[in-house]
C-alpha cells in the first residue's frame, strides 16, 4: 500500500524524502519557537502589569494617607492608557474602592462610580491570578503599614496574539527553508540523479542497445564506475551477442540439416513425446498434435520383442547412448526401418530429465540389403552350382587333355613306329641293291637270285605297309567308301576260309568252320568284311605252328559273332589290351621273324567299330588265341534268327 | 688276313633279311660274323664270345640295343669293344643317346654297306 504510493522515481523519492523530514522538523522548530517567544511576551507583559501596579501602588500611598482621591483617580486615568489595561481599582484595606478605571471598547479609560466593596486578598502580599487571557495583578499599597490594595486586570491577549504571530512567521519560514532546502538538494542531487536515471534508462534498454556506450560522468568515483561498468556490460553483450547469433546461426543451420535427414523426437523421462521434427511426422503419418503427449509405442511394429525395449530402456535410464535399429509402422501401416541414437541428458544430479531420439530412415537400405542377402544366397549357389559345373568340366577337360595327351603321344609314337617300320625294310632294299650293283660279277648267279628275292620280298613288305597305312588312316578320317549290302556271312565265311585253304595246307594246319546257321544275312561292306577275315586268318596262319584254327559263327541276340580260334602262340596277358592298337606286336624275335605290318588288327578294330560291333581276343600263352567279333544283323534277317541261336 | 687273327664281329638285329646283308658286308672284309636276334642274344654272345666290334640294332625285342650298349659298358671287360649302334628312327635324340651310352658311332637306316665296310675297316684296321 505504502509502496504503491511512492514514486518510483529515486530523484522523486529523494525530494519527498528531503519534504517529508523538512516537513516534519520545521513545525516542531516554528512550534517550539513560537512557544518559547510567546512565554517571554506573556512574562513581560506580566512584569509590565506588576511594574504598573507597583508603581500605582507607591504614588498612591500620598493620595490614600491625604485622602486626594481625586489624584487617585487622575493617576489611575493615566495609568490606564498603558496598553493591555482593562481595569484598574485602588482600594483601602477594607476593600472600599477609591478609584475605579476601565477601558471601554474605544479603549479611552472611563471613571466608574467608586463606592462599593470589593474583596481583597487577606495577605497583604501581590499576588498573580491568571484566567482566560487576563492577568488579575494585586498590589498591596504599603506606607508605614498596609494601607490598601491596587487591582489591575491585565489582558494577555495582546501578548497571546504577538506569540501566535511568531509561530505564524516561524511556519512561514520553516516552509520558506524547506522549499529552498530541497530546492537546494535537488540542485545539488541534479546531475547524479540525472546519470543515475540515464544509466537506468540506459540499463533498461541494454537487452535491445547492446554495444551503445553512455557517456562516462567523471566527477564521481562510483558513477565513473558505474557508467564504466554499464560501457563494458554493454560492449560484452555486445560481443556476446555476436559469439550467441553466430552460435545460433550455425546451430539451427546445424539443426534444419539435420531436420533434413533424421527423424528426430524428445520424450520427458517417461517417454512421452514432447517434440517430433516435420521428418517425424512425414515419416510416421501422424500429425503433431497426434503425436504430442504420447507414447512411441504408438508406431510400434511389433517386430520387436518385449525384452529388446526392455534393454532400451535400461540404458537410456541408466544415462548411457543406445544405438541401435527399429523396425516401426507409419500410421497408414508401412514398415519403417530406423537406425536410431537415444541421448539421455540429465540434471545436476545426474537424473536424466529428457531423452532425445535422433533417426535414420534406413527401411531403403535394409531393403537393399534383404535384396542383396537374398541375391547373394542365390549368387552363392549359382557360384556353387558354377563350381561344380566348372569342376565338371575341368575334370572333363582333363580327361580330354589327358585323351589329348595321349592321343599326340600315340600320334607321335605313331609317325616314329610308321618311320622306323618304313625303313626297315627300306634298309634291307637298299643293302642289297648296293651289294649287287658293287659285287655283282663277284656273286654267283644264286645268291643274286637269292638277294634280288629279299629286296622284291621287302618291296612288296614295304608296299602292304603303306596299303594298310592308307586304309588306317582312311578309316580312322573317315574317307573309307562303305558300300553296303545285305550279305550272307555263311557264305563270305566259306569264301575267306577257301582262299586260306591251300596256305594252311601247306603249312600242315587244319582250317574248320563251326557254323551254326544255314544262312546269317548282315549289312555290310563286303570287301572289309573280307579284309577283316583275311587280317585275322592270317595272324592265326603266322602265329600257329601245329594244331588248327576254327573259324566260328553263332547269332547272340541280336547280332552276330564270328570267332577265329588257333592252336598258336598265345598272347601275354599284359599284351592282350594293346594288340588292337597300331604297330602293336607282341614283342618277341619270333613274331618278328614272323613279319607283318603290324596294322592288322587295327584296321580289323576299325571295321568292327563302324558297324558298332566288337572285337575282342581272349588267349593263353602258349595254347592259343580267340579273336573274336561281333556285327548287328540287318533288320530283315530277324525271322532267321530263332532258328540260328 | 690270316685266320688266326680274325676279327670277331657280332651282328644283332630281329630283321633276318639286315641281318644277311650285314653279314655279308662282314664277311666280305675277311672278318667272322656272329648273330644275334634279340637283345638279350646279343648281350649273351657278347659276354661269351668277346667279339672285337658289335654291331647293335636299336629297336630290338627282350632288350634294346642301348640297354646292352649301356650294360657292356658298364663292365669293364668291355672297354675295348668297338660298338656300332643302328638306328632306324633316325633322330637326333636317338644318336646323342648312342653316344651317351658309350657306342663308338651309329649308322642310320637305311644304311649304305659301303659306308659300313668303310666304317669297319676304320674302327678294325687302323
Amino acid at each position: 500500500m505504502l509502496q504503491r504510493l511512492l514514486p518510483r522515481r529515486l530523484d522523486r523519492q529523494v525530494m519527498l524524502l528531503v519534504s517529508l523530514l523538512l516537513g516534519l522538523v520545521m513545525p516542531f522548530f516554528a512550534i517550539h519557537e513560537a512557544a518559547e517567544n510567546s512565554e517571554r511576551v506573556v512574562e513581560s507583559a506580566v512584569l509590565q502589569a506588576r511594574a504598573l501596579a507597583e508603581n500605582i501602588a507607591v504614588t498612591s500611598v500620598e493620595h490614600i494617607v491625604t485622602q486626594d482621591f481625586a489624584s487617585t483617580e487622575q493617576l489611575l486615568l493615566r495609568s490606564a492608557r498603558f496598553p493591555g489595561v482593562q481595569q484598574i481599582q485602588v482600594a483601602d484595606i477594607d476593600g472600599r474602592v477609591i478609584g475605579d478605571v476601565f477601558v471601554d471598547q474605544d479603549g479611552e479609560p472611563v471613571l466608574r462610580y467608586k463606592l462599593q466593596m470589593i474583596d481583597v486578598p487577606g495577605d497583604a502580599y501581590s499576588q498573580l491570578k491568571q484566567s482566560s487571557g487576563v492577568l488579575a495583578v494585586w498590589q498591596p499599597i504599603v506606607g508605614a503599614n498596609a494601607v490598601g490594595w491596587v487591582h489591575l486586570n491585565y489582558s494577555l491577549a495582546e501578548a497571546k496574539e504577538i506569540a501566535e504571530q511568531y509561530l505564524y512567521d516561524y511556519m512561514i519560514d520553516g516552509l520558506i527553508m524547506t522549499v529552498m532546502l530541497v530546492g537546494l538538494i535537488l540542485l545539488v542531487m541534479r546531475r547524479p540523479l540525472r546519470v543515475l536515471r540515464d544509466a537506468a534508462t540506459f540499463a533498461g534498454q541494454l537487452k535491445n542497445k547492446h554495444g551503445e556506450k553512455i557517456p562516462v560522468d567523471q566527477r564521481s568515483v562510483e558513477i565513473e564506475q558505474l557508467g564504466t561498468a554499464l560501457n563494458e556490460t554493454s560492449e560484452n553483450l555486445f560481443e556476446q551477442d555476436a559469439v550467441i547469433k553466430q552460435a545460433l546461426k550455425a546451430l539451427n543451420t546445424q539443426k534444419s540439416a539435420m531436420d533434413e535427414h533424421s527423424i528426430i523426437s524428445i520424450t520427458d523421462v517417461d517417454g512421452y513425446i514432447t517434440y517430433a521434427n516435420q521428418k517425424f511426422v512425414d515419416v510416421t503419418g501422424f500429425s503433431r498434435e497426434e503425436l504430442l503427449g504420447k507414447k512411441h509405442d504408438i508406431i510400434k511394429s511389433g517386430f520387436h520383442s518385449d525384452e529388446f525395449f526392455a534393454a532400451m530402456w535400461t540404458t537410456i535410464s541408466a544415462g548411457r547412448v543406445w544405438h541401435g535399429e527399429i523396425l516401426n509402422k507409419s500410421k497408414h501401416g508401412d514398415e519403417v526401418w530406423v537406425n536410431t541414437t537415444i541421448v539421455p541428458f540429465m540434471d545436476e544430479s545426474g537424473v536424466p530429465y529428457e531423452y532425445v531420439a535422433i533417426r535414420t530412415d534406413v527401411t531403403e537400405q535394409k531393403k537393399t540389403e534383404q535384396e542383396l542377402e537374398k541375391k547373394a544366397r542365390s549368387l552363392t549357389q549359382m557360384t556353387d552350382h558354377l563350381e561344380d559345373l566348372v569342376k565338371l568340366r575341368t575334370s572333363e577337360l582333363e580327361l580330354a587333355n589327358t585323351q589329348l595327351l595321349h592321343l599326340n603321344k600315340v600320334k607321335s609314337e605313331f609317325v616314329s613306329v610308321v618311320s622306323h617300320e618304313l625303313r626297315t625294310p627300306l634298309t634291307s632294299i637298299k643293302s642289297f641293291a648296293e651289294i649287287l650293283q658293287d659285287d655283282l660279277e663277284e656273286l654267283d648267279v644264286d645268291s643274286q637270285k637269292h638277294f634280288l628275292s629279299i629286296i622284291n620280298e621287302e618291296s612288296e613288305r614295304l608296299g602292304r605297309l603303306i596299303n594298310d597305312l592308307l586304309d588306317l588312316q582312311k578309316m580312322d578320317s573317315g574317307k573309307v567308301d562303305w558300300n553296303d549290302e545285305s550279305v550272307d556271312l555263311v557264305v563270305l565265311l566259306n569264301g575267306s576260309a577257301a582262299l586260306f585253304t591251300q596256305a594252311y595246307a601247306d603249312k600242315g594246319l587244319q582250317l574248320d568252320l563251326e557254323i551254326a546257321a544255314d544262312e546269317l544275312w548282315v549289312d555290310v561292306d563286303v570287301d572289309r568284311i573280307k579284309q577283316l577275315m583275311a587280317n585275322l586268318l592270317s595272324n592265326a596262319l603266322k602265329f600257329t605252328e601245329r594244331g588248327s584254327v576254327t573259324v566260328g559263327l553263332v547269332a547272340r541276340g541280336d547280332e552276330v559273332e564270328v570267332s577265329v580260334c588257333d592252336t598258336g602262340l598265345g598272347i601275354p596277358a599284359q599284351e592282350i589290351a594293346n594288340v588292337f592298337e597300331s604297330f602293336h606286336q607282341v614283342n618277341s624275335s619270333e613274331t618278328r621273324e614272323i613279319g607283318g605290318s603290324g596294322l592288322g588288327l587295327a584296321i580289323c578294330k576299325d571295321i568292327v567299330e563302324h558297324y558298332s560291333g566288337r572285337i575282342w581276343v581272349e588267349s593263353e600263352l602258349g595254347k592259343g588265341s580267340r579273336f573274336v567279333f561281333t556285327l548287328p544283323f540287318s533288320a530283315g534277317n530277324a525271322g532267321n534268327v530263332g532258328g540260328v541261336a | 688276313m690270316t685266320g688266326a687273327s680274325k676279327k670277331v664281329i657280332l651282328i644283332c638285329d630281329d630283321e633276318p633279311n639286315i641281318r644277311e646283308s650285314i653279314r655279308y658286308v662282314v664277311e666280305k672284309l675277311g672278318f667272322e660274323s656272329v648273330l644275334a636276334v634279340d637283345g638279350i642274344e646279343a648281350y649273351d654272345k657278347a659276354c661269351a664270345l668277346r667279339p672285337d666290334l658289335i654291331v647293335l640294332d636299336v629297336g630290338m625285342p627282350g632288350m634294346t640295343g642301348f640297354e646292352v650298349c649301356e650294360k657292356l659298358r658298364g663292365d669293364t671287360a668291355f672297354a675295348k669293344v668297338k660298338i656300332i649302334i643302328l638306328t632306324a628312327f633316325g633322330q637326333v635324340a636317338d644318336q646323342e643317346k648312342a653316344v651317351a651310352v658309350g657306342a663308338d658311332s651309329y649308322m642310320v637306316k637305311p644304311f649304305s654297306p659301303r659306308s659300313l665296310k668303310q666304317l669297319l675297316c676304320q674302327m678294325l684296321l687302323e
